[in-house]
């Protein structure tokens, strides 16, 4: 509970856009995710907020390999 | 009384909150030797400054002829007259020195061949007093906001500031003569109680747009630092003042920059109309930001709103074509498509006037102190509390801010009360003692709410209140629909007597935390609403429809409002400051604003 109410916390950021698009995430995907992919989920939060935004955006792609797969999972959701 | 473990730390300043102003703030006190502490909800690079990306305001002349004078002209005039002309005179003229600094610590501004800053045009930003354009607004690429907070941050951390990060401030702690003399605090992630004492108390909190359904804020502008000081007692200023944005995505609030109508984008109503042309025959689509929301409000209230519920308006880029979306507004395509999923070569975007900037704040002066108006006294100053960036009203956006005013205020006032408290606080000066007392009350509010067991959840009072502010404190404002949301608001602040806190947890209790934020909202937002009731004129962002001009005679004047426990609100009035700071600058005397 208190490991997902931290990352729930982490999951804000500073824009509105970003608090939804992760907080999607974590609603949506956290719950069936493996071990693998939430500890991804907690490190990816510790990334820059407009990092992040070109990732998503599709201006970017992650050095990471393990958050390529949680970034597709929101862009193919968001028709991005 | 509710027992709890406090653990205490002494420092010579607390800063709450790391957004740009709380950073600022906290680069100076610390670089000045003050033992400075800074305690923050979220990461300091997380903070809502983030999301401001257009760039920094200050008349370094570097494209062009400029003069700090015309950036204070078109500030005062920007303000609609309410904003006090020496805190403007401050501002504008420490802006160029302030900006200089911010490179000096490392912010990679934009250049120019010749290898100065690069410096863009903006709205209401002139040269010689409305005659010409000026290009004032410094920018680092589309990052400046992340760019100044991750650069002050490194600074804070190498100047030896500490920071205690995501630490909720639950309430400020006056001594027995009235200063300001801590803030008590929940470790959140420990779920342990600190009482930070220092003998300078700095908010910098940020807005409080999330007290609306419609806002471009994050989650996390919740309005802390006004929750803080209300429920101390004290005054909050022209909380009646809320900028709205024209084009926020509907239902999303995500913002759609005012540079597509540059490009050529325009508003539809239900029957297709570009109705911005009855409103604005001259400037259309692109009149000011207040003449669009209004518009568009009444559009929807009149029944020519589109959708299923006639709620909101579409706005068209389908016309510009690929390229130019691609090429001049990027990012833009993104947004419409994962926030509206449409496809805006094809469809217009579902848009509505988006809460986006809170002009109302703490009141201070333009050394940062808080003041209050005690008997004949307008601005007495609260020893040891300083108010910053949006959580502050010095007022220097008066009844409405410029576009990239907001970053500057944040560093020329951060710095401010870094150097007021270098002037006024020893470095390591002794604490006074302070009897246990001093936090009982603090412990019992938060006591109360953490073991609060009603019946309704925090989320549904939040989602009342916002669609209470959103439907009578928004855009379109008149007496009966103000009294009837002030009645409205008043019923939602009592309800949160009966709010439910499922989890009686100290650790990562996030229920507790959104419940403690709720609150804060409550307060701003039935000061706002109540504010917005009484102000019996149309200035700046505040346009009531009965009240459509503006009135000098009885209203330039600040309004002062305090929220008792129960939601009840007092008002007083202090005179905007209609001199200057020094006689560099003559008082810009009250015209029509007309742009």
């Amino acid at each position: 509970m208190s490991e997902l109410a931290r990352l729930r916390w982490r999951a804000r950021r500073g824009t509105r856009e970003l608090d939804r698009l992760l907080g999607w995430w974590l609603d949506e995907r956290h719950p069936a995710a493996d071990e693998a992919t939430r500890s991804a989920f907690a490190a990816l939060l510790d990334c820059p907020d407009p990092d992040l935004w070109d990732w998503l955006t599709g201006h970017a792609e992650p050095e990471e390999p393990r958050f390529a797969a949680i970034i597709d999972e929101i862009r193919a959701a968001h028709r991005v | 009384m509710a027992s709890y473990t406090i653990q205490e730390h002494q420092v010579d300043v607390i800063v709450v909150g790391a957004g740009g102003a709380g950073l600022r703030a906290t680069v100076g006190l610390a670089a000045t030797g003050l033992e400075t502490a800074c305690i923050t909800k979220v990461f300091p690079t997380r903070s809502h400054t983030v999301a401001a990306q257009g760039g920094i305001s200050a008349a370094l002349g570097n494209m062009g002829e400029d003069d700090w004078r015309f950036h204070f002209y078109d500030t005062v005039k920007g303000s609609d007259w309410l904003g006090d002309q020496d805190a403007i005179e401050y501002m504008c003229k420490n802006a160029p020195a302030a900006i200089i600094e911010l490179e000096h610590y490392g912010v990679p501004f934009s250049r120019t061949e010749e290898g100065l800053i690069y410096q863009r045009p903006f709205g209401g930003m002139t040269t010689h007093f409305g005659k010409g354009t000026a290009q004032r607004t410094c920018a680092a690429a589309d990052r400046t906001g992340h760019a100044i907070l991750h650069t002050l941050y490194q600074q804070a951390l190498k100047h030896d500031a500490r920071f205690f990060i995501e630490y909720f401030a639950l309430d400020l702690i006056f001594d027995a003569d009235g200063a300001c003399c801590g803030v008590l605090a929940l470790d959140m992630n420990e779920g342990t109680l600190h009482l930070f004492r220092a003998h300078g108390v700095v908010l910098a909190t940020g807005g409080y747009g999330r007290a609306y359904f419609s806002a471009t804020s994050a989650h996390t502008c919740t309005g802390d630092g006004g929750g803080l000081a209300l429920r101390a007692g004290l005054a909050l200023q022209d909380m009646e003042f809320v900028q709205f944005h024209p084009t926020g995505i509907y239902g999303a609030g995500c913002l759609i920059t005012e540079g597509v109508r540059g490009e050529g984008g325009y508003l539809t109503n239900g029957a297709g109309e570009r109705f911005m042309e009855r409103y604005a025959p001259n400037a259309k689509d692109l009149a000011s930001r207040d003449v669009v929301s209004r518009a568009m409000t009444i559009e929807i209230r009149e029944g020519r709103g589109v959708g299923e519920d006639k709620d909101h308006i579409f706005l068209n880029l389908q016309h510009l074509g690929a390229d130019v979306l691609h090429e001049k507004l990027p990012g833009i395509s993104e947004s419409a498509r994962i926030f509206a999923g449409v496809d805006v070569t094809r469809q217009p975007i579902p848009v509505l006037p988006t809460v986006h900037y809170n002009m109302g704040g703490v009141p201070t002066n333009y050394h940062g102190e808080v003041v209050q108006k005690v008997g004949e006294e307008a601005e007495k100053v609260v020893p040891g509390l300083f108010a910053i960036g949006e959580a502050g009203c010095v007022s220097v956006h008066g009844a409405n801010r410029l576009g990239s005013n907001s970053l500057l205020d944040l560093v020329v006032f951060g710095r401010a009360v870094a150097q007021r408290c270098a002037e006024t606080i020893r470095p390591r000066q002794p604490h006074r003692d302070l009897p246990s007392s001093a936090t009982d009350a603090a412990l019992d509010h938060f006591d109360r709410i953490r073991h609060a067991n009603g019946s309704l959840p925090t989320a549904e009072i939040r989602l009342t209140m916002q669609r209470t502010m959103q439907a009578d404190a928004a855009v379109f404002r008149t007496e009966k629909t103000l009294q009837e949301g002030c009645l409205k608001m008043d019923q939602v602040f009592a309800s949160f007597a009966d709010v439910r806190v499922s989890d009686r947890s100290l650790v990562w209790n996030s229920d507790l935390i959104e419940t403690l934020e709720l609150q804060n909202l409550l307060y701003n937002a039935v000061a706002t609403i109540n504010s917005a009731e009484q102000r019996h004129e149309s200035r700046g962002a505040h346009a009531r429809e009965d009240y459509p001009e503006r009135d000098d005679q009885n209203w330039m004047k600040h309004t002062y409002v305090k929220v008792d426990p129960n939601g009840r609100c007092a008002f007083d009035y202090r005179p905007v400051h209609m001199h200057t700071m020094t006689s560099d600058v003559d008082v810009v005397p009250p015209q029509k604003r007309v742009y």
